[in-house]
């Protein structure tokens, strides 16, 4: 471009100069030609005026001549001389100047003929003239003549001058046309210098300036070339047609992982291994295209190296040399992408604890608010700062009015309110500082102040936040607290008084029945050995073996209550396990040979021979599980084990199981049978007597003592009742033998001595120890007996406990303290409460029994402690068996009335009409019965059975007719075994045919009696 | 049982042996004026005396055929007078037939056994216990 300029410039220069010298010739020539003209003019001027001259001097010749002929005087004749002369001059000059003139050649040679002619002429007259002097007629003659050549002349001359004088017109002409031309050409000139200067001027200005262009121009470029290649922002130029890299700077290369230039140029992405998605590509492109500003536009690329780089891009499309190009300016934004990610999620976890913290100080505030304690904090000067609802409501005035108030104003003591302030600036925490709230309604409200201090970021103390909280409520709540206290403590006490007295009553109770229970049943006994008719002994065992059952009764109730009180306790002395068991079963025996049961015991050998235990409570327990398995068993067997379970250096774990062969527990019921009261079925009392405590207190007392007992049965197969006892084990040989019986030994001569107030029981100890085979003494109170002891030996004391003068425990004390004397003492008390039990013990005696007295535990207990087995002759135990194993009635009689008599108190007008009954409405049931069976009428048999079983436990005809009948109903509702029936039916017949026989003699012996 | 002297107690058992000791148990035991019956019709022809308790045998049938039974008995009752209360005796011990008792409107349920004499006193405790509870209600119904 540059180069063209130039040679537009060199070109222009040319032509100007062109020009220039164009019109110098031009001018040049001009003003030759005008010169020339000029000259022309002048020649023609010259000749016209040699014209004139010649003219003149013909004229003058004439003129002159004529003069001298008509005069003759010479003087004329002078002109014409001075003509002659010039004349031929002019006519020469003439000639000369006009001999370039072929127009005018001839002219001039006619005008010198003329001329010559005439001056012939001329000379001829003058001399004629001068020679003749006048002579007239040649005169005349010759005057025409010169006069017609003349004219001739100057007609001549005038041609030749008019000649001329077109000649000078023409000529004129063409000298002023020349110069018009010239200065035509000279203001050209002088125009076109003015232009060229003018351009030139200009070309040199422009000039000028192109060069500060240039220079600025190679200014910039060195300044783009360095911003290109030196531009952090990457920059590649792309050509669009084919992909490739026309250009790229540094920055670029770098964003691609490339060192050099020359490795990118003229490449595509594609080959240099730099992935870009090519729809971003064709995205910018076609934004591009419809002149959409591309800028910012971010995208992911991946380079030579594989790293993944995101980069901002500004694209614009341009042309490099017709080609279509884009240029891409992208910018490396990974690692603001990165921390643009970091930021966001920082951001997000600032917005999020922004919002949670927004949330929490929302929450705080709710908080805060919700709080029913007045919240208020208050800044250093004791001015309130902020408060909630409560304090608020708990003043009664408004919170805006309450802010920036004083913190004391709202208080009934300001001043201590005052020293809450300062406490709490002082020690930096305040705690349970009780104020009183002052509402404006006057309303008071006992506070209790807690609070801290916080602080500002320096660690500056700026404010306390004080807490009240409202103790109206406590105050109230601890005043009734008081008074519930107060009063539950009333109530506790009562009812402490209450289990007291229910203790004492029961135990009064215990006392005061057994005391003349002691003396009816042990009369009873001993009445029995006196000689009787048959109906006596029955009538006496009837009443013994009710005394019995409520001895057994109120024993049970009496346990119970003291397990329930939690007073029994149990004793840990050494005794014999075997021994204890061996002679707990032969209390059994006479009960169990009475029901036609037999007896297996089995003792595991590896159980220690000496443990540590309370024995009396264990026979207890044994005693009623066996009692109630000989109970419920009428045909079978009843074992009793006792294993080892296991044991270590210290404890064995013994369990003690009874099982009987049994009416069994349904499933149903197993689980209630420990508990008071209760008995398997409602209908087994009936039938088998008892008050359903035997069962709870053994329980009871395994539990007490750290043990379990457990039930196992299947109805109609039998019962197994185990229990599980820890026992500590001992090295001391069991000082007490427990033994109760030695059924091969016998102890004789046995001195003892009865300490006892009551004529009554005297009476009956002594009655009891005559049958024992023992001598004995009595002793009305316990100096009696010392003065006794001290006169003669005994072999044991029976102490009672309750005496006039000196009791049961001074005595006892007396004995071991004063008279050192190691006499077995048994205790007979009738009151068993726990207290006397420990005093027992603790004055020394070594065992006690209760009353009534069961006259086999008192011989047992006298035998253990005096140690004198004696092997005893076979008839003396038997009589001895008769007597501890007296339980009346073994004859073959099926009904038994002491039920009945229970039932009515013995009345005998009841238990006549009772049995008239029974006699009434049993023999027609009989013969129904029989007619029933005959008649193969199920259904009324059974109806009839059915209506006889609740007889035979009122007549206490043995259980086993009452399974029968119900065997009797089962086969006949289900008719099923109606083969088993007949005899069934049978033995109903005979033992309700016995019973009535048996029963009209009863009525008939009431009604002899009364 | 305080307000035992002021009860007129109906028995009704076909079993006049156990009929007879519960009238004893109860003679002896507390001071209720008591009526025995052998039949359900016997006991319906008194009911106009207005027996405070009917104890009443589930079986009144089992040696005269034709006689009602304890069940139908207790419709009877009920029918003639709902608010009367009786409590079913039975020799059965079973759970259907306490259901069915329990279903024709009767108080209670009871096995003759030993204790059933017990038992009836604890109900017939009961059931003053809930006509005083009863009565103290529809009077506090009444105010409200």
């Amino acid at each position: 471009m540059k180069f063209l300029l130039e040679k537009k410039i060199a070109f222009a220069y040319f032509l100007a100069a062109a020009a220039m010298v164009l019109v110098l010739v031009v001018f040049y020539n001009n003003t030759k030609r005008v010169k020339a003209t000029n000259d022309l003019v002048e020649h023609t001027q010259e000749v016209l005026s040699k014209c004139d001259d010649v003219m003149m001097d013909v004229l003058y010749i004439e003129t002159s001549s004529r003069g001298f002929r008509l005069t003759g005087n010479e003087l004329f004749l002078e002109p014409y001389n001075t003509s002659i002369v010039t004349i031929n001059g002019n006519l020469a000059t003439l000639a000369q100047l006009t001999g370039g003139n072929a127009n005018q050649q001839p002219r001039v040679d006619t005008l010198k003929k003329l001329i010559a002619n005439r001056l012939i002429l001329a000379k001829t007259n003058i001399e004629v003239r001068r020679h003749n002097g006048l002579k007239r007629k040649s005169e005349i003659v010759d005057d025409q003549k010169a006069e017609m050549l003349t004219s001739k002349i100057r007609t001549l001359i005038a041609a030749i001058n008019s000649n001329e004088y077109s000649l000078l017109k023409q000529r004129k002409l063409d000298n002023q046309r020349s110069t018009k031309y010239s200065d035509l050409i000279l203001i050209l000139f002088l125009t076109l210098i003015v232009i060229i200067s003018g351009l030139v001027i200009y070309i040199t200005l422009n000039r000028k300036i192109k060069h500060e262009y240039a220079l600025e121009l190679r200014h910039s470029a060195k300044l783009f070339s360095n911003l290109f290649n030196y531009n952090p922002a990457a920059i590649a130029i792309y050509n669009l047609n084919n992909g490739e890299i026309l250009n790229a700077n540094n920055s670029f290369l770098t964003l691609i992982d490339y060192t050099s230039k020359e490795q990118v140029l003229s490449k595509t992405f594609a080959q240099l291994g730099v992935f870009v998605d090519p729809k971003y590509g064709e995205l910018v492109v076609e934004l591009l295209k419809e002149n959409i500003v591309v800028n910012d536009l971010e995208t992911i690329i991946l380079t030579k190296k594989g790293d993944i780089k995101w980069v901002s891009v500004s694209a614009l499309l341009l042309e490099v040399e017709t080609t279509p190009c884009v240029c891409f300016v992208s910018i490396d934004i990974t690692d603001r992408k990165k921390a643009e990610e970091q930021l966001f999620n920082v951001n997000k976890d600032l917005e999020k604890s922004y919002k949670s913290y927004k949330l929490l100080s929302f929450y705080s505030r709710s908080l805060i608010e919700a709080s029913l304690d007045p919240l208020i904090a208050i800044n250093t000067e004791g001015k309130i700062v902020d408060i909630n609802q409560a304090k608020a409501a708990i003043t009664g005035v408004e919170r805006e009015k309450l802010i920036g108030t004083n913190f004391f104003d709202y208080f009934t003591e300001p001043q201590k309110a005052q020293l809450v302030y300062k406490e709490v600036f002082t020690n930096g925490t305040i705690s349970n500082a009780p104020l009183t709230f002052r509402n404006v309604n006057g309303k008071l409200t006992d506070v209790l102040f807690n609070g801290s201090v916080y602080n500002d970021d320096a660690g500056q103390v700026t404010g306390a936040v004080v807490v009240a909280r409202d103790i109206t409520e406590q105050k109230r709540f601890e005043k009734e607290l008081i008074e519930a206290k107060i009063s539950a403590e009333g109530a506790a006490i009562l009812a402490e008084e209450s289990v007291r007295a229910k203790q004492q009553f029961l135990s009064n109770m215990s006392h005061e029945i057994r005391t003349p229970m002691n003396a009816i049943i042990g009369f009873t006994k001993v009445m029995l050995k006196t000689t009787l008719n048959a109906k006596q002994k029955e009538y006496l065992t009837a009443i013994k073996m009710s005394g019995d059952s409520l001895i057994v009764l109120i024993n049970d109730i009496l346990d119970l209550a003291k397990v329930d009180s939690g007073k029994m306790i149990f004793e840990q002395t050494p005794f014999k396990m075997a021994a204890s068991i061996t002679a707990m079963l032969h209390l059994f025996e006479t009960k169990i040979k009475e029901k036609n049961l037999q007896l297996v015991k089995k003792y595991d050998c590896s159980i220690p021979a000496v443990l540590m235990g309370d024995s009396a409570r264990l026979h207890q327990i044994i005693l009623n599980l066996i009692s109630n398995a000989v109970k419920f068993t009428s045909t079978g067997q009843i074992t009793v084990s006792v294993q080892m379970v296991s044991e270590n250096e210290t404890q064995a774990i013994i369990e003690f199981a009874v099982t009987d062969t049994g009416i069994g527990i349904p499933p149903d019921k197993t689980s209630t049978v420990f508990e008071n009261f209760q008995q398997a079925a409602s209908n087994i009392s009936r039938l088998y007597g008892g008050t359903g405590l035997g069962l709870a207190i053994a329980k009871q007392l395994v539990e007490s003592q750290g043990g379990t007992i457990n039930v196992q049965s299947k109805q109609n197969e039998g019962s197994t009742f185990s229990f599980v006892l820890t026992f500590q084990k001992t090295n001391i040989e069991a000082e007490m033998e427990t033994e109760i019986i030695d059924p091969t030994s016998e102890v004789k001569n046995i001195k003892v001595l009865v300490v006892e107030d009551m004529a009554l029981n005297q009476l009956l100890m002594k009655t009891l120890l005559d049958d024992f085979g023992f001598t004995h003494d009595i002793a009305g109170n316990g100096k009696i007996a010392i003065d006794k002891l001290q006169h003669k030996t005994y072999d044991i004391v029976l102490m009672d406990l309750q005496m006039p003068i000196m009791n049961g425990f001074e005595a006892t004390a007396y004995i071991r303290n004063t008279m050192h004397s190691a006499i077995p003492i048994i205790a007979l008390t009738a009151d068993v409460t726990t207290v006397d039990l420990k005093k027992c013990n603790a004055v020394g005696m070594d065992d006690y029994i209760s009353k009534p007295l069961d006259e086999r535990l008192l011989y047992s207990k006298i035998i253990d402690l005096v140690k004198k087995p004696i092997i005893a002759n076979e008839d003396d135990y038997k009589a001895k068996i008769e007597v501890i194993a007296d339980t009346g009635i073994t004859d073959e009689k099926c009904t038994d009335l002491t039920f009945l008599a229970l039932h009515t108190r013995a009345n005998p007008q009841l238990m006549m009409q009772m049995i008239t009954l029974y006699l009434d409405q049993t023999r027609p049931l009989i013969s129904r019965m029989k007619q029933g069976l005959h008649d193969n009428d199920w259904e009324s048999l059974s109806a009839i059975v059915h209506k006889l079983i609740p007889s035979f436990s009122i007549m206490g005809i043995h259980s086993d007719f009452t399974d029968k009948a119900r065997k009797i109903q089962e086969y006949t509702n289900a008719e099923q075994h109606l083969d088993e029936v007949p005899e069934l039916v049978m033995d109903l017949e005979n033992v309700c045919t016995k019973a009535c026989m048996e029963l009209e003699i009863e009525l008939n012996l009431i009604k002899y009696k009364n | 049982m305080q307000s035992d002297k002021n009860i007129l107690l109906f028995l009704v058992d076909d079993d006049a042996l156990f009929l007879k000791a519960l009238e004893i148990e109860f003679m002896e035991n507390t001071g209720s004026i008591i009526k025995t019956f052998v039949t359900g019709e016997l006991c319906l022809a008194s009911l106009a005396d207005k027996p405070d308790v009917i104890i009443l045998d589930y079986h009144l049938n089992s040696i005269d055929k034709e006689a009602i039974n304890g069940l139908e008995t207790l419709d009877r009752i009920k029918k003639f007078n709902p608010s009367i209360p009786v409590i079913m005796l039975s020799s059965q011990d079973k759970i259907e037939v306490a259901v069915n008792c329990m279903k024709h409107l009767a108080f209670d349920y009871i096995v003759k056994s030993e204790t059933a004499f017990l038992r009836l006193q604890k109900a017939i405790t009961a059931i003053f216990h809930n006509q005083k509870i009863e009565k103290a209600l529809s009077w506090y119904m009444e105010k409200m």
